[in-house]
């Protein structure tokens, strides 16, 4: 074979090669077949709450002598009190994936907390205001009501964990004698249970 | 200096107390049917965000006596075990709770009231009832107009014998003995322990906007009856209250109720209202704009100055605005003069009453003399 035809053999496979790639091009995209793949997890149930803010501080005062001081941190007063009024509440959350009950308690009396005579401690537990909802079911803090050292229920039917209403205020009302003296502390225990 | 580390001391300590003090366990439950002497070890993972004094962990409830847990303090998060030792009776039928706790081992150190948490998962252990015995459970979800209600209804086998359950799912209309549908469910055989899950959707497509009641009826042997509402919504956010009482010369809030009638949540959502008297626009002003969840139910607040109104009716038309539609609703309005104006004014009109009073009876006092003295005379 001539050189010169061997020119021309090959001149044509080029060319007939060419013509089946004429109109493609590389675009990036890639064409696949139906194909499936499957991601399994199994997240389990977790129940938690948080105290986000977890002191309530009065602070320090005197008490007008022969009145009992009353120091209601809702309403933000404090009535025969020398000292600064308090309107911040200790806040707690649902930080889990399951509904809760709830039950508070302290874990000493009024007596041994503030002293004096006959004073007292009550708590007031409300949805956090735009998210209500929170707290639902039997409430013994609807309103101020005593709080002692047995466990009270304060959301009876759930404390919720949806992140839109999953907050709730516990707000304290503490009558202090006027024979009442030092600094004083309690610890308000919250007991969520999976509901 | 010494001041100034003690002052850092302190801020330190108080800042620890400030910050969250969270708790958690998981998973928070474990169901478990009793057996005679059964013993069996279950994982827990407890985590707090108390570092520094960790958490305690302890076991309370029903059959605490037959639990051992094998830490009563970990530090920060953990894993821990919980092993159950069954006796060979338990004579209450029923389910018991053990409470498996996680509680924050911090104490106070200022003055105040702390917030300490704890939490609790469980474990249920069920104690067959003798002989029949199911109890179950029903869900129905709220749904938007043109959906089908998902539901779920759940029947545990809790007694010793097998037994054939038959269940029906009946919908109302609220305050009507009309069925509007039923769905009836297969006939099924239950083994003691079974619990049979039926999921399932009711065929609500065609039901128009509006609250409705499901009755579902499960019979064993004997016959339980559930009932849930749920509701159909439709895209609209309603006007359900608003102010109408204002004080003239000052800038009053002006509340409006609104309720999200649709099961999904509706965004930005504010109200224009536009003041007239008789025709004449006296003023306009618009709310905040607020996001709402499903069926939520909101006020939402604007500002109406009533400085250069007159005390008097007015008409008030509330547009309220959401994702492309409108609600609205005419209205009358009343603007009052300030209190202390009209206490002005009553204590002016009662002082001329009283003054007619005194005045009446001076004059009747007076025409009584007069008469007595003419008397007099006369004799």
């Amino acid at each position: 074979m001539k050189s010169e035809e061997v020119i021309s053999y090959v001149s044509i496979a080029v060319i007939a090669i060419s013509l089946f790639f004429i109109g493609t091009e590389l675009t990036g995209f890639v064409t696949t077949y139906n194909d499936t793949a499957e991601v399994n997890v199994t997240i389990d149930a977790s129940a938690g709450i948080s105290f986000s803010t977890a002191i309530l501080d009065f602070g320090s005062g005197a008490v007008t002598p022969g009145h009992s001081a009353v120091l209601d941190s809702n309403a933000g007063t404090g009535t025969y009190w020398s000292g600064s009024n308090t309107s911040s509440q200790l806040v707690l959350e649902n930080i889990g994936n399951v509904n809760l009950t709830l039950q508070l308690k302290t874990n000493n009396t009024a007596t041994q907390f503030i002293g004096g005579t006959n004073p007292l401690v009550q708590a007031k537990v409300t949805n956090k205001s735009e998210e209500p909802g929170a707290c639902t079911g039997t409430n013994a803090f609807d309103d101020y009501a005593e709080i002692n050292t047995t466990l009270q229920t304060a959301c009876g039917g759930a404390f919720a964990y949806e992140t839109a209403y999953d907050q709730i205020d516990i707000n304290f009302k503490l009558t202090i004698p006027s024979n009442a003296l030092g600094t004083r502390t309690t610890l308000i225990t919250a007991v969520g249970t999976d509901a | 200096m010494k001041r100034l580390i003690i002052l850092l001391t302190l801020i330190i300590f108080s800042l620890q107390f400030i910050q969250a003090g969270s708790v958690g366990i998981t998973p928070a439950h474990y169901k478990e049917f009793f057996e005679p002497g059964l013993t069996k070890t279950f994982n827990f993972y407890a985590f707090s965000s108390t570092e520094e004094e960790g958490v305690d962990l302890y076991i309370k409830g029903d059959l605490s006596e037959y639990v051992n847990i094998s830490r009563t303090h970990i530090n920060s998060s953990g894993d821990f075990t919980v092993t159950i030792s069954l006796p060979n009776e338990i004579k209450k039928p029923g389910t018991h709770k053990i409470l498996v706790g996680a509680m924050e081992a911090k104490g106070i150190n200022q003055s105040g009231i702390g917030g300490v948490a704890a939490i609790q998962g469980r474990i249920d252990i069920m104690v067959p009832y003798p002989g029949k015995y199911a109890e179950s459970t029903f869900k129905i979800s709220n749904i938007n107009e043109g959906e089908n209600a998902p539901y779920q209804l759940e029947i545990k086998n809790l007694g010793t014998q097998s037994i054939i359950v038959n269940s029906k799912i009946n919908i109302y209309k609220v305050n009507s003995s009309e069925v509007i549908i039923t769905e009836t469910i297969p006939e099924k055989t239950m083994e003691p322990k079974e619990t049979l899950n039926i999921q399932g959707t009711l065929d609500t497509k065609n039901l128009p906007p509006g609250e409705y009641v499901t009755f579902a009826t499960i019979e064993w042997g004997r016959k339980t009856v559930l009932n849930q509402t749920f509701r159909v919504g439709e895209f609209l956010v309603e006007i359900v209250d608003y102010d109408y009482q204002f004080e003239q010369g000052k800038i009053n809030p002006f509340v409006i109720k609104i309720e999200n009638k649709w099961n999904t949540k509706i965004d930005e959502v504010f109200a224009t209202v536009s003041i007239t008297d008789e025709g004449v626009l006296m003023g306009d002003f618009r709310t905040v704009t607020v996001d709402t969840r499903p069926w939520e139910i909101k006020n939402i607040t604007g500002y109406f100055d009533t400085s250069k109104l007159e005390a008097k009716r007015y008409t008030a038309l509330i547009e309220l605005s959401y994702d492309g539609e409108t609600t609205s609703k005419l209205v009358a309005i009343y603007v009052n003069e300030p209190p202390t104006k009209t206490y002005i004014t009553y204590i002016i009109i009662a002082a001329i009453v009283i003054f007619l009073i005194i005045a009446a009876f001076a004059y009747l006092i007076w025409k009584i003399r007069k008469l007595s003295r003419k008397n007099g005379k006369k004799k």
